[in-house]
């Protein structure tokens, strides 16, 4: 097992690097140029000198491989530079967003977990009744539903016509003076349709996930045995079968890793949330190279790291796989 | 010949039957693939016939008829520059299905190719492709997207590239693993012995004994394909307006959400339409080719 971990830590060290290059090769190819420089183009005080200087301050003028390994030497120690837009360092605008991002994605995983999986355990043990029938038309809907149009239609219903709940950003303006639980709930408040957003589409496939591993361990020799020498139905599905049904949804938090901290571009921005999304969104939107670069190397960096983590979770309950 | 004579015995009793028969057979039984299949084969009328049942010019503007609620002029209401919504939507099938299409063709038949290369050659050919899959496959794939649009200047053709070249990756997966489990299989060492060359083992021998996985993906991923139009349109990095697109209407009906609800609320009924029925017809496809259920 311990030497399992190790050689796929070593395994993943090729593929951050490939991750890296990409992610610079297809942001520094790309025509066109930083926004920045572009916009002091269009300013008729700056010289032809002038543009040349910012062009050597960004290294515009040195050839990619140059760019790439200097910018690769940085990254190595968490340094990402400083953003083109506000000359910030990018680090700390990420840092300042992922709090955002991190409470709406718990608790629309919390959420979807706790519809989900039973939902599933459900329709599995009536698989074939009406129950079963409606929740899957219920899961096809759900990961159906574009998300963006979904959060456009809440905002119309809750926001618009009924006015229960605030359609953008995390907190109404000026409530840093309210008491805590006033803060607290305002909080909530934004959150209640953002947190309903994420969760649609995954509770969606969550619980049909649920649905095909239990009929999978519903159909195994160990629960007929189980039958056969009398134990009840209900001991039957929740003690010997559920146990192992719940093992590959296990390996599913690794999976949701990157989402975690990611969070959703679209979702994001629809709903003004000041999280990591909209960030991307942002930066994309003003060609700020250093930002998109982190982005995507922090998000891409959390797959690997998720689908590992989905792996060693795998292993570790599940005793029947052993890797030597 | 041996192992044919020994399938057909089994299938004595569907002896009359072609294995496309069984599968159309199968496919048109199940209340789910049916559903996809009516929604889609609509959806595709529509946008041939787009001209015949659209009511309005979807480009036309007119200003004395901007932001008109629902009515029997017209059926979707207007938006803010007079024009008409269901209209507009009609003509729209067309963008989403062609972006769809031919998107998926694009990353198909790279996925095909790469995956066939590297399932069929195995060793360091196989190493490298796995690896750069595996990178490919840690991106997130939409601000990968984003990012490459924003560099470009927006149209349709960038879409339907950009999706294509960036979602090849499952495709080329499926078929890499299929490759390897056929690959050793007595029919290949015969054509091998036979001294056919490996272009010809692959396409005329491999694949289509690899081939229906990809067609229940090719069917999931023309859904994928126009959520992700649509929302490169939204975002306004999709089709360009005043070219109509279930995207960009929904972003003129966001902009107008407080007044105008008819504006966001078709569109989008639209989109979840279309990703309703390719993953219902997917589904169903799915079923109906699944060999264990013969």
């Amino acid at each position: 097992m311990f030497t399992y971990i190790i050689r796929r830590i070593l395994y993943m060290i090729p593929t951050l690097f490939g991750i890296t290059l990409i992610t610079f090769l297809i942001v520094n190819l790309a025509p066109g140029e930083p926004a920045a420089l572009d916009a002091s183009k269009m300013n008729p005080n700056i010289s032809a000198e002038d543009i040349e200087k910012l062009r050597k301050i960004y290294d515009l003028d040195k050839p990619v491989m140059y760019r790439y390994f200097k910018w690769l030497k940085k990254i190595l120690t968490l340094d990402f530079g400083e953003s083109f837009k506000d000359g910030r360092k990018v680090l700390d605008k990420i840092a300042e967003r992922i709090p955002n991002t991190l409470i709406l994605n718990i608790l629309a995983i919390i959420v979807s977990f706790a519809i989900g999986v039973p939902l599933g355990i459900m329709a599995a043990v009536w698989r074939n009744t009406w129950f079963d029938k409606i929740t899957t038309v219920l899961v096809f809907i759900g990961y159906s539903l574009p998300g963006f149009w979904f959060a456009l239609m809440l905002i119309l219903v809750f926001g618009v016509k009924l006015g229960w709940l605030p359609i953008s950003g995390i907190h109404t303006i000026g409530a840093e003076e309210w008491p805590f639980w006033d803060r607290f709930i305002d909080l909530l408040k934004h959150l209640v349709m953002p947190v309903i957003v994420f969760s649609i589409g995954s509770f969606a496939s969550l619980s049909r996930y649920m649905k095909m591993s239990l009929l999978d361990v519903i159909n195994q020799d160990y629960v007929r045995t189980a039958r056969a020498k009398g134990v009840p139905e209900w001991k039957v599905i929740y003690w010997h079968a559920l146990r192992n049904a719940l093992i590959p949804i296990v390996t599913l938090f690794g999976f949701m890793l990157p989402g975690l901290i990611g969070g959703s571009f679209i979702i994001e921005t629809i709903f003004g949330f000041p999280g990591m999304g909209r960030l991307g969104y942002d930066a994309i939107m003003n060609r700020d190279y250093p930002t998109i670069m982190a982005i995507s190397v922090i998000v891409s960096f959390l797959t690997l790291l998720g689908n590992f983590l989905a792996d060693v979770l795998y292993a570790l309950v599940n005793p029947t796989i052993r890797y030597e | 010949m041996v192992a044919e004579k020994a399938k057909n015995e089994v299938n004595k009793k569907y002896a009359h039957r072609t294995y496309f028969q069984m599968v159309t057979r199968r496919f048109f039984r199940n209340g789910v693939a049916v559903t996809g299949f009516i929604i889609v084969a609509s959806l595709i009328l529509v946008a041939i016939f787009a001209p015949y049942i659209a009511t309005h010019d979807p480009i036309a503007t007119n200003p004395d008829e901007s932001l008109q609620p629902p009515s029997a002029k017209h059926w979707f209401g207007t938006d803010q520059l007079g024009r008409d919504v269901y209209s507009r939507i009609v003509y729209g099938a067309r963008v989403s299905l062609f972006v769809g299409f031919i998107s998926t063709g694009i990353s198909v038949t790279i996925g095909i190719i790469i995956g066939s290369i590297a399932g069929y050659y195995g060793g360091w050919i196989d190493d490298l492709i796995s690896r750069f899959i595996e990178v490919m496959m840690c991106f997130p794939t939409f601000f990968l997207i984003l990012t490459i649009m924003a560099f470009f200047k927006p149209s349709i053709w960038t879409v339907l590239v950009v999706i294509g070249i960036t979602s090849w990756t499952g495709v080329a997966r499926l078929i890499r693993g299929q490759i390897l489990q056929v690959k050793e299989m007595e029919y290949v060492q015969a054509a091998k012995t036979l001294g056919m060359s490996d272009a010809r083992i692959i396409f005329r021998h491999i694949l289509p004994n690899a081939i229906t996985p990809v067609l229940v993906s090719a069917t999931l991923s023309i859904g994928g394909a126009i959520l992700t139009e649509t929302s490169l349109s939204f975002l306004g990095l999709g089709v360009q307006p005043p070219n109509p697109s279930w995207g960009n209407i929904l972003s003129d009906g966001q902009q107008f959400i407080q007044t105008a609800w008819w504006l966001s609320t078709f569109p989008g009924i639209a989109i979840f339409l279309a990703v309703l029925g390719y993953n219902l017809m997917g589904e169903g496809l799915r079923d109906a080719l699944d060999p264990k259920l013969k």
